[in-house]
């Protein structure tokens, strides 16, 4: 095996030493490429603003990372008490056995920059009136700008019997919040395949953290049975607060007649509002007075709602239905700039607009805020506009999903012009599956 | 395309990111191979070349048209219409294709073995 170099380069190619400059720029250029575009197009801004992130979920390290190179001189803080990540998106592969807890845990050090300062402690106190937000360690933090990304508070105790202990045990299972509480729902879940029986999937009122779980749930619980054999000894319910399945139209009719194909009943306008997990019956609070159903699986969903902190702060919706809903963090659904203090910015599912508390939307909600608080401290018109976007991969079974993808007018949105939003397919199971926690981490890192 | 390329990219390099160190390493046996090639005896067989390459291709396509059910947990139990079978046929062709790029530097040096 011999190549014989030749006793003179041709002169129609560059030397080999040109050749490797070209590579070596070629290469320099492909890797700095996709960060590039925001760098070139604006030079960070310099500034001594003391800005604070409240909260270190999705919405506040991605903040944390778009500004630290947004900006020059500026004193960030983020505070939150959590050093661990959590991926939430996939928190229902995990409650259906189909990914380990593992993977959907992380540390939020990995992703935080070097130059923002965190503060492990919770947010206790929003004082608006002063600039600064208290610690339950008693710290006041003084800002000139603040971003609150709090995330929001499972509220257990708006369904009497219920608490987080209770998920895994006596039938009832609830996805969201860690992935102990999906572990432990998938135990249940294993027993009620084996078993059959009632099984009862709730949807409660108001704004929740990724709407489409409690659906995603129920079809792919379902799936499972009709896998193992063991459909025909169970009967499934559906038990919805309102009057749609889904808030996007297409994919509510769609759902409306797909449910009855698979032998789901839905029962619309049931709100639970209290378990007996000894007799292993569920209350519901209907139009027409309270219903009892006995149950051998409860898939429960209680009310979500803004942290405690946030919905006692000045901060709040004070009146309207995100007041009433879950007190959540008052902006202007499109600047995402509080009205009533505007340094105060927000993003996430704290922030109290009509759709969307999903990572998606985050991914959305996160360059419109840091656009905007930009020109606010430039003392700017806020250049930036939040659509309403969001999405929801809606896993119908094993393999199986379609990609909605819809905004404020809940039209169809799709980022993808080969993907169909009204079809079930396996390209958005395999994007949920083995690309979104990729992009999810992308947009930590603020790079999507 | 709604989402903008450079969301796409820095996506596709986090999602590579695991795969960091055998991509590099297979960049940089590329390279090593391309730089042999630049200082070898012309004409370069690049024709010839094709052949074992696209051989190298076909078996990445079959491998991924095989292997991408099981490995993604997706249905395939019941494909249907262009759409379905499209979608994965265009996979396991782009996975191929880019194989057989790969390979073809590789099969050039092959064939000059021994001129």
């Amino acid at each position: 095996m011999s190549v014989r170099l030749p006793a003179k380069p041709s002169t129609f190619f560059p030397s080999r030493r040109q050749f490797l400059r070209l590579l070596g720029g070629s290469l320099a250029w492909w890797a700095a490429a996709p960060f590039s575009g925001a760098a070139a197009a604006s030079a960070p801004l310099r500034t001594t603003a003391r800005i604070v992130i409240a909260g270190a979920g999705a919405a506040g390290i991605a903040l944390a990372n778009r500004l630290s190179r947004a900006l020059e001189g500026a004193s960030i803080t983020i505070v939150d008490a959590r050093e661990r990540h959590l991926y939430q998106p996939g928190l229902t592969l995990v409650a259906n056995g189909y990914w380990s807890p593992e993977r959907v845990i992380d540390r939020n050090e990995r992703f935080l920059p070097a130059t923002v300062r965190w503060v492990k402690a919770a947010v206790a106190e929003f004082d608006p009136d002063a600039n600064r937000i208290v610690t339950d360690r008693g710290e006041a933090i003084p800002y000139d700008f603040l971003c609150v990304a709090t995330g929001l508070k499972v509220d257990y105790g708006s369904i009497q019997g219920m608490a987080p202990e209770r998920i895994g045990r006596d039938g009832i299972g609830c996805v969201y919040d860690t992935p102990e509480h999906a572990t432990r729902t998938w135990e249940a879940i294993r027993v009620a395949v084996e078993k059959g029986g009632r099984l009862i999937f709730t949807r409660p009122p108001g704004g929740i953290k990724c709407a489409g779980a409690p659906l995603k749930m129920t079809m792919l619980v379902e799936d499972r049975m009709r896998r193992e054999g063991s459909r025909d000894r169970a009967s499934f319910h559906y038990a919805v607060a309102g009057k749609a399945l889904f808030s996007q139209p297409n994919i509510n009719e769609f759902l409306k007649k797909h449910f009855p194909e698979r032998g789901i009943e839905v029962h619309w306008e049931h709100r639970l509002i209290a378990i007996d997990p000894v007799q292993k019956v569920a209350r519901f609070a209907t139009p027409s007075g309270e219903v009892e159903m006995a149950y051998d699986f409860l898939h429960v969903v209680p009310k979500m709602r803004a942290p405690d902190a946030l919905a006692n702060s000045p901060l709040a919706w004070q009146s309207g239905e995100f007041a009433d809903d879950g007190r959540w963090l008052e902006v202007d659904r499109h600047t995402l700039r509080h009205p009533r203090y505007p340094n105060v910015f927000g993003a996430g599912d704290c922030v109290g607009t009509p759709i969307g508390k999903t990572a998606a939307t985050v991914k959305a909600h996160v360059p419109v805020v840091v656009e905007n608080l930009l020109a606010a401290i430039a003392d700017r018109e806020q250049p930036a506009r939040f659509g309403g976007y969001t999405s929801c991969p809606l896993l119908v079974g094993r393999g199986r999903a379609i990609l909605v993808e819809f905004d404020y007018e809940l039209k169809m949105v799709p980022s993808f012009s080969f993907i169909s939003p009204y079809e079930i397919h396996w390209v958005p199971w395999v994007m949920k599956e083995r690309l979104l926690h990729g992009a999810y981490d992308a947009m930590l890192r603020g790079r999507a | 395309m709604n989402m903008p390329w450079s969301s796409l990219l820095a996506i596709l390099l986090e999602n590579l990111r695991p795969l960091a160190w055998p991509f590099a390493g297979l960049l940089v046996l590329e390279v090593a191979i391309l730089l042999r090639l630049w200082t070898a005896p012309r004409p370069l067989p690049i024709i010839r070349g094709i052949a074992p390459a696209a051989v190298v291709g076909l078996l990445v396509a079959l491998a991924v048209f095989l292997l991408t059910p099981g490995f993604t947990q997706a249905d395939f139990s019941a494909l249907s219409g262009w759409l379905d079978w499209g979608s994965l046929t265009l996979l396991a062709f782009g996975s191929g294709l880019l194989a057989m790029l790969y390979a073809w530097p590789w099969a050039v040096w092959w064939r000059l073995r021994g001129t």
